[in-house]
């Protein structure tokens, strides 16, 4: 293959990762790496480089449309964060004393941990009530957003409360240790963090996490490109790929189901806790 | 201090207009140079890319480091170019932090500015650990 059919083919199947990433809040990193190692026979440490970019890439691209429609929450984001970027912090701090297959292992069971707990909660949350938080109400994380009534393809808005945000921030500094100590995106942690723990919907949990992993994302890129592990064409064509396919996933999410979103979003976290479990295991 | 008043039924969030608009500037931005980027690498070596012949555009050796980017910039390389548009792109959500706080700020919600304060310490702190590396 020329170069410049391979330039195209992985812009070309970084629009269809893009797309899967904003839509489930994961970012476009857990499929950008297989694919350019598998398929395409790319270095590694290269592959990470530009999908670290495309990460920030998409996020920038999708994020706008899921703030103007009020899908991601900008104070919770916000506030997360702080927990996300500690957390990687003291992960990239601890990385050189934990074994990576212990870690891949232990990210691998808590993957899988709260597949099934997304899995057995999605009958119980709209007789469920929330019970009050203060540091949500301090820092009045509730919001509105916008759902599909069950059934029909009406939308409408929907108020929702914020809850239990001290478990949220625990489970986003381990997210964040988990991004420092792997050097990967953690949006699969993220999104059952706000989704089981802050009880948030889930279009708001995936938009947000979307908005969130821009932030911790470019901390990251910022290293990846000191230390010369970004090829300029290789990351241009994914992040163009994944800019594409990122607006293309940011419209779809007003009109996707939430049931049909969450059962998406379950799959691929199965999926990418059994690879983790793999290469833990092996 | 009594808790801010929650956004009203689908009207947008404080900062949150200014955000999604400094995130697309800098999205479109980022963008738009690294496809300029991508047609003058095509332009400067079209039949290697065509061809496979020459130095290989997604190798390891076309790899290029932050501090490369001065220099490319002034030989007019494609890959500074290029590289211009992946940083405009990566420095973007932390651009989006600055908004986010300087409107809270604003709207005189200081702790969410204060978080905002705190993010961006944190951000600079993981870059300088990075970079250290």
């Amino acid at each position: 293959m020329s170069p410049l059919a391979e330039i195209v083919a992985i812009t070309a199947v970084c629009v269809v990762s893009g797309c899967l990433g904003s839509l489930l809040g994961l970012g476009g990193g857990t499929f950008v790496v297989p694919i350019l190692t598998l398929a395409f026979g790319l270095d590694m440490r290269l592959a990470i480089g530009a999908s670290v970019i495309s990460v920030v890439a998409g996020s920038a691209a999708a994020s706008p449309r899921y703030l103007d429609e009020g899908f991601a929450n900008l104070r919770i984001a916000v506030t997360l964060e702080v927990a996300t970027v500690s957390g990687a912090v003291a992960g990239a701090l601890l990385a050189g004393y934990l074994s990576a297959r212990a870690l891949y292992t232990i990210f691998g069971i808590m993957l899988a941990f709260s597949a099934v707990q997304m899995l057995r909660n999605r009958r119980e949350r709209a007789s469920t009530v929330v019970p009050d938080d203060r540091i949500a109400d301090a820092l009045s994380l509730h919001g509105t957003g916008t759902g599909t009534a069950a059934g029909t393809a009406v939308r409408d808005v929907r108020p929702y409360r914020v809850t239990r945000t001290a478990t949220g921030l625990t489970m986003m500094t381990a997210a964040g240790a988990v991004s420092g100590l792997l050097g990967i995106g953690s949006g699969a942690m993220k999104v059952p963090a706000m989704d089981l723990a802050m009880r948030l919907p889930i279009k708001v949990s995936t938009a947000t996490s979307n908005l969130m992993i821009g932030v911790t994302g470019a901390a990251s890129a910022v290293v990846y490109l000191q230390r010369g592990d970004v090829v300029p064409a290789l990351a241009g064509a994914v992040a163009l790929g994944t800019v594409a396919g990122a607006h293309l996933g940011s419209r779809l999410l007003a009109v996707v189901p939430e049931g049909a979103l969450r059962a998406i979003f379950l799959v691929v976290l199965l999926v990418v806790s059994v690879q983790m479990l793999l290469r833990g295991l092996a | 201090m009594p808790p801010a008043p929650t956004p009203a039924h689908g009207a947008p969030e404080s900062g949150a207009r200014q955000v999604a608009l400094v995130l697309r500037i800098g999205g479109a931005l980022g963008a738009a140079l690294v496809v300029a980027g991508l047609a003058v690498a095509f332009a400067q070596g079209g039949a290697g890319w065509l061809h496979g012949s020459g130095d290989d555009p997604l190798g390891g050796d076309a790899a290029m480091r932050l501090s490369d980017l001065g220099g490319g910039l002034r030989h007019g390389r494609a890959g500074a170019i290029i590289l211009l548009g992946t940083i405009i792109l990566a420095a973007t959500p932390a651009a989006g932090v600055v908004t986010a706080g300087v409107a809270w700020l604003r709207a005189r919600r200081a702790w969410l500015a204060g978080v905002a304060v705190v993010v961006l310490l944190l951000l600079v702190l993981a870059g300088s650990l990075g970079a250290a590396e």
